[in-house]
């Protein structure tokens, strides 16, 4: 019995991936062409996230060339369109250990700029919430969370207080910019492991301060959202994206399998909004393994701003 | 009397059709938890000349149909957004019409022979039962503990939830821990603040399928840390109180897919 009901099933299967082929195909004639990069919209977003997809029984030349390709594209299409933020991740950390690249290519771009990196990145310490707990905090004891990122910037310094004398001198010959844009690199280092590491550096502040206090009732611990908020999107910490892309260098055959967000940081997706548009190869098999890897084509990129500039955002309302 | 007749054996005809279907579906490999965002009761009312808690009585409709859907495929786990933190923003009159609903449902849920009895369901809500009106509070108290035994399958009621609550929560709890345990064990892992989601504190599997209805495209707050991985999300445009079973076998199939090409490689 079972193996009929098992029978009937791949047939089920089978008509589901045909007429997934059909579907796709009469897609593909109707599309709309979505608009230039730079057209007006009704808004775009300010930080963008790519996250690719790559095969993780691959790694060869073609998928690593397509890769950076996409993300040598992307940098280009945001600065048309005047996006400020742009983090690219990928499953398998080739972007991360590759970001030399990506600064080189930057430096090759806008020569009159530094692309300024930095490894670490540590957002202030957190206030401690007032309900509990606000007693035994010690400003001296900083908490430091190590979020994985690394930052490119294509923007001129930000002025600081050691810069702003290099500003004067320089007075009003700073040359004018390319549009700015801040390219932060994560990898699934920067994901869940983030919060056990805030978790493990606030125990150890605690636990630090019941030793010098030696209180024999300590009061429970206490952690708001905002407290944890401050200390994984601080203000120099990784914000959440207003888009994220998803884009697969695996060619998907039809029906395409739905997207999956591949272990991309799970506090920084709050309310981003999700974009995915596969391009299946209508052919028979399936294609694992082929020589072929898919670039991100700047089609896809500015339909995924359109959805974004049709999207509703209503924040539980 | 000759139409109710039709009406009957037509329904009678489209269960057995359903169950049938449902046992060969069931003959493949199933997803061990789906969670739903179950979004669009209101706009679906608008569209429907009806008023919001109409829309709500609706989708609870739906939530009752997917559940027996869910157990007839053997699927362990169900887990629904049913409110958030957010939705105490709303209109007071709506956020009340919403309370009593719950309160009402929760009740009928407690009988003896309910949905949840029959089938061998354990119920938890999960979220901040602590903002929730009294009388809700004792509502949900009394199927929680009714249920309690039941381990054929799982529902997660979320409400009110948001999951950057539950993360903090999971963070404050694992910190707590490392400072009990003796000596003060301070090396928390994600698997620590893992096993400190209220969903794992509720004995669920890992989450397969995400489905949000609605044409929305984004988590809004929902099983941040449960979907960030390994789970296929499913944005379709349908709003909840519409959302059928043609769309469900649909993600059903795109899941053996992902379960048959996983196993073969």
């Amino acid at each position: 019995m079972l193996n009929f009901r098992l029978s009937v099933l791949l047939f089920i299967h089978a008509i589901y991936a045909l007429t997934a082929k059909f579907l796709a195909l009469w897609r593909r004639q109707h599309q709309r062409e979505p608009l230039p990069l730079d057209a007006p919209r009704s808004k775009i977003p300010r930080h963008l996230a790519i996250v690719f997809d790559l095969d993780s029984t691959r790694h060869d030349k073609i998928e690593e060339e397509s890769l950076f390709k996409s993300v040598y594209n992307s940098i280009a299409w945001c600065e048309a369109a005047g996006i400020e933020k742009l983090t690219l991740y990928d499953n398998q950390g080739v972007l991360r250990n590759g970001s030399a690249l990506v600064r080189d290519h930057l430096s090759h771009l806008h020569p009159e700029i530094d692309s300024s990196e930095s490894e670490l990145e540590y957002p202030l310490t957190p206030p401690h919430s007032d309900d509990c707990d606000s007693r035994s905090i010690s400003p001296d004891v900083d908490i430091r969370v190590d979020l994985h990122t690394i930052t490119l910037n294509t923007r001129p310094p930000v002025p600081s207080k050691r810069r702003s004398v290099a500003r004067k001198r320089r007075g009003k010959d700073t040359p004018k910019g390319p549009p700015s844009l801040q390219i932060k690199i994560i990898s699934r280092q920067s994901s869940k492991g983030t919060l056990a590491a805030a978790a493990r550096s606030m125990a150890a502040r605690r636990h630090k301060l019941q030793s010098i206090l030696r209180d024999p009732t300590p009061q429970d611990f206490c952690i708001s959202i905002e407290d944890l908020n401050l200390l994984l999107e601080g203000e120099e910490g990784f914000t959440s994206p207003d888009l994220m892309l998803l884009h697969s260098l695996k060619p998907p055959i039809a029906p395409v399998p739905p997207p999956e967000l591949l272990g991309f940081p799970p506090w920084q997706i709050r309310l981003t909004e999700i974009s995915y548009f596969p391009t299946p190869i209508l052919g028979l098999g399936p294609c694992s393994g082929g020589p072929q890897a898919l670039t991100l084509d700047e089609r896809t990129f500015r339909a995924a701003l359109d959805e974004f500039s049709g999207a509703q955002m209503r924040l539980g309302k | 009397m000759l139409s109710y007749l039709t009406d009957d054996f037509y329904n009678w005809t489209r269960k057995v059709c359903r169950n049938a279907l449902l046992k060969v579906l069931a003959a493949g490999p199933v997803p061990h938890h789906i969670a739903f965002v179950m979004d669009g009761n209101r706009r679906y009312a608008r569209m429907n000349h009806k008023l919001a808690q109409q829309g709500h009585t609706d989708g609870y409709e739906t939530l009752t149909k997917m559940l027996e859907v869910c157990y007839y495929l053997n699927i362990k786990c169900v887990s629904a957004y049913a409110f958030s933190i957010e939705n105490f923003k709303r209109d007071p009159e709506e956020v009340n019409a919403l309370m009593r609903l719950a309160a009402e449902k929760l009740g009928e849920l407690s009988q003896h022979g309910s949905l949840l009895d029959q089938y061998g369901v354990r119920l938890n809500i999960v979220g901040r039962k602590d903002m929730l009106p009294e009388d809700v509070q004792v509502a949900a108290r009394q199927v929680e503990d009714m249920t309690r035994h039941n381990t054929r399958a799982i529902l997660n009621l979320c409400m009110p939830y948001t999951s950057r609550d539950e993360m903090t929560t999971a963070v404050q709890s694992a910190v707590r821990n490392a400072l009990k345990s003796d000596p003060p064990n301070l090396e928390i892992t994600e698997k620590d603040i893992d096993a400190e989601m209220l969903t794992n504190l509720a004995g669920s599997p890992p989450v397969d399928v995400l489905i949000r209805t609605s044409g929305v495209k984004r988590l809004s707050d929902f099983m941040l840390w449960q979907s960030c991985e390994d789970t296929q999300l499913h944005f379709t445009p349908t709003y909840w109180p519409d959302f059928g079973l043609t769309e469900f076998i649909r993600m059903i199939l795109d899941y053996q897919r992902k379960a048959w090409a996983r196993s073969s490689s």
